[in-house]
């Protein structure tokens, strides 16, 4: 008899742990931390830039996780519009790097009206290559083990339209940036 | 025995391990995206706590006694791995995880992104339960208990009370060739100040012996709550106003589930029952039994 309770308990035991996914599923949390950097540019050029050194640990969600954080994974950039005045075309050229170091990743809106991207209306999204997203994940993954390394987030614009400029020009910007961060729960 | 009752204590526990991240994941979703998330868990959990209530129909006419404990496996439909939440004006929604599904999403919008969390990836639910059952003159009488188990560092305590009350209709029926009896299940689990769930089920069950071997079948309707309390850990960068803010946030969440058919065997060795059925309704589960009784 004794055999046959621990065939049952063992039959019973082993289905069970087939069918369960086990306490693995639970010990990692993947989420999305979301991030903005703000570049205000103005001027009375034709060609005005200014930027930005930004942190991940500005970020509140990143600062409640940091302890926990195993990796971190880019997502998705976009740029939107705060504020305008005086540029009704032109090019944006956004450059984020490294502070002091490499260049992660440079794009430029041609021929734009910085207003399109001004809420109502929906940010542009910023298409990475893999070339620029590998760079940035070893960035971001440096960062965990060396969070003084922060980033700087380069705007230059230039103006098209109205020109010439007379007035001070000046273009608020923000650069959305999410990643994934996979944390140890 | 003590060293299977530990077993399914941890395997409990580890099936539970879900609930001590729900507020990690539920912080960064509104109420009504919550509901939406947290919908397909509503349903698989309360399925689960619905399931292994019998199987067989005879019940004994002078003492009976039955300790077990249930395995329930639910398969999660992938229509439950998805759901489309609801933003604000100026974003455009596509699908996200829900609790089961995989990775969370990000939407660009007028005010920056707004992300939603991931799911555990799985597709299917497993679940454990123990559960005593005594009869007397063709009624039963079945409880299922924790005893209050704390989770996690949060001071969470998870505990767990279900009763059922089964009688026997065919002893009414002379002549009758097979077993049939009627049950009602009620069960709640409660994680404290997180989760509450509270579960009914009715059902009439049919079952024949032929030797060793107790085929049964059943119908059930049933009903399932879960009430959830958690807290948006506000970022005032959020893109959604409604997440800008701390805020304390109560749902109360219907499962699907409210009808099932079950069709199972019981193998029956001197004192020991091995039972598998499965369920047809608004999941497929299985359900797998190992009872000790007399």
């Amino acid at each position: 008899m004794n055999k046959i309770i621990k065939a049952f308990v063992v039959v019973f035991a082993i289905t069970l742990s087939f069918v369960s996914n086990s306490c693995d599923k639970f010990d990692t949390f993947e989420f999305n931390v979301p991030f903005s950097i703000d570049v205000t540019v103005q001027g009375n050029n034709s060609s005005v830039s200014d930027s930005t050194i930004y942190c991940l640990n500005q970020s509140e969600t990143y600062q409640d996780y940091v302890e926990d954080m195993r990796q971190l994974t880019f997502v998705e950039a976009a740029w939107r519009t705060d504020a305008v005045q005086y540029i009704s075309s032109g090019d944006i050229e956004i450059t984020v790097s490294i502070n002091g170091g490499a260049t992660l990743f440079q794009k430029t809106l041609t021929n734009v009206n910085p207003s399109s991207y001004q809420s109502p209306n929906g940010p542009f999204v910023l298409s990475l290559t893999d070339t620029e997203i590998q760079a940035l994940n070893t960035y971001l993954n440096s960062y965990l083990e060396n969070p003084n390394q922060c980033i700087k987030a380069k705007v230059k614009a230039t103006v098209k339209s109205p020109l010439p400029v007379t007035q001070t020009v000046y273009l608020k910007g923000i650069i959305d940036m999410v990643v994934e961060a996979e944390t140890e729960i | 025995m003590k060293k299977l009752l530990t077993f399914f204590v941890l395997y409990i526990l580890c099936s539970t391990n879900a609930f001590s991240q729900v507020e990690d994941r539920f912080a960064a979703l509104t109420q009504k995206n919550v509901e939406l998330y947290a919908l397909p868990f509503a349903t698989a959990f309360g399925t689960a706590m619905n399931s292994g209530g019998y199987h067989s129909a005879d019940i004994a006419d002078w003492f009976g006694f039955s300790i077990s404990f249930q395995g329930m496996y639910m398969l999660i439909p992938d229509d439950d791995l998805t759901f489309t939440p609801s933003l604000p004006d100026g974003y455009t929604a596509g699908p996200t995880a829900t609790i089961f599904g995989d990775k969370g999403s990000a939407y660009a919008g007028p005010a920056g992104y707004i992300t939603t969390p991931p799911g555990v990836n799985v597709s299917a639910m497993p679940m454990a339960l123990p559960q005593v059952s005594l009869s007397f003159m063709g009624t039963e009488v079945m409880f299922r208990y924790l005893p209050e188990i704390e989770l996690g560092d949060k001071g969470e305590k998870l505990s767990l009370f279900g009763i059922g009350a089964k009688h026997s209709i065919s002893r009414y029926i002379p002549l009758i060739p097979i077993d049939v009896a009627v049950q009602v299940l009620y069960s709640k689990l409660e994680i404290t100040n997180l989760v509450e769930s509270k579960n009914l089920a009715f059902n009439a069950h049919a079952s024949k012996t032929f030797g060793i071997l107790t085929p049964y079948f059943g119908l059930q309707f049933e009903s399932s709550s879960l009430d959830l309390t958690y807290e948006i850990n506000g970022d005032p960068l959020s893109g959604d106003p409604a997440l800008q803010v701390d805020k304390k946030v109560s749902v109360s969440l219907d499962g699907d589930n409210s009808f099932r058919a079950t069709l199972g065997a019981a193998l029956k060795l001197a004192i020991f029952v091995l039972n598998a059925d499965v369920n047809l309704g608004s999941l497929t589960t299985f359900t797998g039994g190992l009872s000790f009784e007399f």
